[in-house]
């Protein structure tokens, strides 16, 4: 088991490619738990891991909709154009 | 929640209770696209508009192939990416994994380990940071970010949206999330110093 996951150690420039292309949270159960065990060991790629993280979190709450602000003056203004379309 | 079945007909007939549904359920999702991409409020504002009148201009060709929200937001990126195109600034070469390859050992050890905050808690200047390096990030990456970070769409309908195979679309986000990282690591850097 041990050389099997020995030899399948990602490098840090595969496992950086799995998670900045999203393709480390759909890959096998194999390849998850080998970048998994890559970032418990290597601190680089753990600061990579967080900061990928981090850019995520900020942008999905900066461009969530409930912080788009919509006002009922612009849905009001949206309907009157459609309903005389 | 599953999205509302907008009857054809009564959309096709202007029923003020079908338009108010299809205005509140996909209103601010869209204005949110179109600030995402980059489009100032007025414009976004006006976008989004744009958006609603051509779909119901169109409704012959809606077919109701795709879900409503996608079809909506493949019309507001045509138009957006319309409107930014008449400002467009120099665009430079994407030579993003380039960049971060030659950080790269020959054995793909880190040779230039990342650097950048380590701080668990995101402060508000970190914030400020990632926002505004959004700012470097092109149409394209920018919508594909907010549809499958903010909206959680498939593939599959992000690839119809932005008229893009899947392998563009992962190369897309891959090519985000490295240039958003860089940025970040540049504004740390340029603090420390």
């Amino acid at each position: 088991m041990m050389r099997l996951m020995s030899a399948m150690m990602p490098s840090c420039r595969e496992v950086t490619k799995l998670l900045a292309s999203g393709d480390a949270a759909s890959a096998s159960w194999m390849k998850r738990m080998s970048v998994r065990v890559h970032l418990s060991m290597c601190r680089h790629c753990a600061r990579l891991a967080r900061q990928l993280q981090a850019i995520s979190e900020t942008l999905r709450s900066a461009w969530a909709p409930s912080s788009a602000n919509c006002g009922e003056p612009l849905k009001r203004r949206i309907l009157d154009r459609l309903r005389s379309s | 929640m599953a999205p509302a079945i907008f009857n054809l007909e009564d959309l096709r007939a202007r029923k003020p209770e079908t338009l108010n549904a299809l205005v509140t359920e996909h209103l601010s999702t869209l204005l949110a696209g179109a600030l995402a991409i980059g489009l100032s409020r007025p414009d976004a504002e006006e976008v989004v508009q744009d958006t609603f009148a051509a779909f119901l201009a169109g409704l012959d060709r809606f077919e109701g192939r795709s879900s409503v929200r996608t079809y909506l937001f493949g019309i507001l990126y045509h138009k957006a990416s319309n409107l930014r195109a008449k400002e467009r600034r120099e665009e430079g070469r994407d030579d993003i994994a380039a960049v971060v390859d030659a950080r790269f050992d020959a054995a793909g050890m880190w040779a230039r380990p990342p650097r950048g905050p380590e701080a668990q808690a995101l402060d508000k200047e970190i914030r400020g940071w990632i926002e505004r390096c959004s700012e470097g990030l092109s149409d394209d990456q920018r919508a594909a970010f907010f549809l499958k970070e903010v909206e959680g769409e498939e593939p599959a309908a992000i690839c119809n949206v932005l008229g893009v195979s899947t392998t563009n679309l992962r190369v897309l986000l891959h090519r985000a999330r490295l240039k958003l990282r860089e940025c970040l690591e540049r504004n740390w850097e340029k603090k420390a110093r």
